[in-house]
């Protein structure tokens, strides 16, 4: 489940209680990647599971920061100075790429805590 | 004299892309404007023209992009020159490309199927070549005006990637067979 922004507010139920616990006992971090002259930089990020990455493009060119295997998160496009936030919530890696320019590659490791 | 000198020598690269650099006379920030603006108008020309007429996945994701692209690029172009309150000067190299293109666009419409993406695809590659060998080598040190530099500098990351991404495009369609 990955969503933009927080995604507390949209559970409901027995679900929404789990989320409390987890969120009371982990408030995630922010942390930024960079788009820039056509690559993701760090290339490579390991965040906590609960943490958020808020991608941000700086080329004048529009990108993309989309996961890999079935496109699980997605940006959309993000034109320059565009920012938008994902919250990760599974451990595991998360290869990614910019769908209008599939060369840029990056991933992200979710470790759990 | 000196403009039809130039005009003639871009005609012949325009139409062959064998010679190294097409602009040989040295140009004021007012012309590079103009020239670097039409080229990338000519290019989203060209990916309009790839839309309608190809069927390939390859080479209509690539005229998406090249449209997507150098339509920010050039968005950027206006609002600087509307910053700077001048207006772009036309000159004799804008008018080769112009004239150049249009020759292009006249030769593809005869195209269909893969003759066509084959012919897009290696004019693009081309097309980025040059216009990124006159970018990086004549119209970067030829600016005076910072912020324009910057611009042509931003650009040049992008059209570097299109360059790669038509190698690409290319290498997949296996033209020369
Ligand atoms: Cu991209």
């Amino acid at each position: 489940m990955h969503r933009f922004g927080q995604i507390c507010g949209a559970l409901s139920g027995a679900a929404f209680s789990l989320m409390l616990a987890c969120c009371a006992a982990y408030a995630g971090q922010t942390h930024q990647v960079i788009i820039q002259k056509f690559e993701f930089v760090p290339a490579n990020l390991t965040i906590k599971r609960g943490d958020t990455v808020e991608f941000v493009n700086k080329d004048i060119a529009p990108h993309t920061a989309s996961e890999e295997s079935d496109f699980l998160w997605d940006t959309g496009e993000l034109v320059r100075n565009q920012s938008a936030r994902i919250e990760f919530t599974k451990a595991g890696t998360s290869k990614y790429f910019c769908v209008f320019h599939p060369h840029m590659k990056a991933e992200i490791i979710v470790t759990a805590n | 004299m000196k403009l039809i000198k130039i005009a003639a020598a871009a005609a012949v690269v325009a139409a062959s892309f064998t010679a190294p650099a097409f602009a040989e006379e040295k140009m004021n920030d007012l012309e590079i404007a103009h020239t670097a603006y039409t080229a990338g108008n000519l290019d989203i020309r060209y990916a309009h023209l790839a839309l309608a007429l190809s069927e390939n996945d390859a080479v209509r994701e690539f005229a998406s992009v090249m449209i997507r692209d150098h339509s920010a690029v050039n968005d950027e172009a206006v609002a600087l020159i509307q910053k700077l309150d001048v207006t772009p000067q036309d000159n004799g190299l804008s008018q080769a490309l112009v004239k150049g293109a249009a020759e292009k666009r006249a030769e593809f419409v005869k195209l269909s199927g893969k003759a066509f993406d084959c012919a897009y695809a290696q004019n693009e590659l081309g097309y980025h070549q040059i216009v990124n060998q006159t970018v990086e080598g004549k119209f970067i040190p030829w600016t005076t005006v910072e912020p324009l530099t910057a611009l042509l500098e931003d650009a040049l990351v992008t059209f570097k990637a299109h360059e790669k991404h038509a190698e690409n495009m290319v290498a997949g369609l296996h033209c020369g067979s």
